[in-house]
């Protein structure tokens, strides 16, 4: 067999990681101190520094929202992957928030409407 | 509703033409494999960020004209991506070291026989010897040490047949061995120096 089907094989070997390059050697009765012997060797060690690097996380998020940006499209494609229970739990909390909100404000109307009957008027100021 | 993720490349790409949302299933499927090959261009995080940003914004605006035959959707954006890198490196001409501490993998793992554990510094020599090599060649070995690419793909990339890629392989691992072997001794003669 030639050395760079050897060689290919054994990359290929490599990519999938079912190969040991001892097993290279015996097969094709390789002596270790070959010059193909070191050539297998340099793709084994290839193997293990040339390795992926991880791609920050923001990184990848942030460019596909340059890229397809959250348009209305996107924006009812999210609501139709909600569950109902989510739909509903949504539809819930800005119900409840919209009542405090209701409620608080008219407390506040209230207080605001005693402080003004018990306050004098310039009127009756005059007249005391 | 449509699942991007059950549909090929050649499906995704057709609908992409006019439909975003298959766009970023592409981007998706992508996006790691292409910053992975030019952070191995060009050495540093910061540059693969804005290149592989450049890649995908270049894909989506020629999309409509990108006709699949021949070239797969994979070997196209790897293609703007090799060609944005040498552009880069002709404008710049820059090489920066790889910093070390990306390269500690989940492949180089503590249950490794101890004789294949390699130093940080015949890794950081073995990365010196693939950046003095040609181009061509440097591109050869990511993809397929770093992508897992086969010959075949990697051939479809390069625009050479699957055993002109067997044969640059031949001769990119002679070179480097030859690369290898000089800068260790360089190595070896400033160590002893010191």
């Amino acid at each position: 067999m030639d050395h760079k089907d050897i060689l290919a094989e054994y990359a290929d070997g490599l990519v999938k990681g079912n190969i040991r390059v001892e097993d290279v050697l015996e097969k094709y009765n390789i002596p270790p101190g070959s010059e193909l012997a070191a050539l297998l060797r340099m793709a084994a060690l290839l193997d293990r520094v040339l390795v992926q690097v991880d791609v920050p996380p923001e990184f990848v998020h942030q460019l596909r929202e340059e890229l397809l940006g959250t348009d209305v499209q996107t924006l009812v494609q999210r609501i139709r992957q909600l569950t109902t229970f989510q739909i509903a739990a949504g539809l819930g909390g800005i119900t409840f928030a919209a009542g405090v909100l209701w409620w608080a404000r008219r407390l506040n109307e209230d207080a605001r409407l005693r402080r003004g009957a018990e306050e004098p008027t310039p009127q009756s100021a005059l007249v005391s | 509703m449509m699942e991007y993720k059950e549909l090929d490349d050649a499906s995704l790409v057709v609908l992409a033409k006019t439909d975003k949302g298959a766009f970023g299933e592409l981007y998706e499927r992508y996006v790691s494999r292409i910053y992975n090959y030019i952070y191995y261009r060009t050495s540093n995080h910061h540059e693969a960020e804005d290149l592989t940003a450049k890649v995908f914004m270049r894909a989506m605006g020629h999309i409509r004209a990108y006709d699949e035959r021949g070239v797969p959707f994979s070997a196209w954006l790897y293609r703007i991506a090799h060609n944005l890198v040498a552009n880069w490196h002709r404008d710049r001409q820059r090489r920066k070291i790889i910093p070390l501490d990306d390269f500690m993998s989940k492949r180089l793992r503590s249950d490794m026989p101890e004789e294949e554990t390699e130093s940080k510094e015949e890794q950081r020599h073995l990365l010196d010897s693939i950046r003095r090599l040609p181009e061509d060649r440097q591109q050869l070995l990511i993809l397929k040490y770093v992508e897992r690419l086969s010959n075949a793909e990697i051939g479809k990339i390069m625009d050479r047949t699957e055993g002109a890629v067997k044969s640059l392989y031949y001769r990119t691992l002679s070179a480097l061995r030859e690369q290898f072997d000089i800068d260790e001794a360089k190595m070896e003669e400033t160590q002893d120096g010191s």
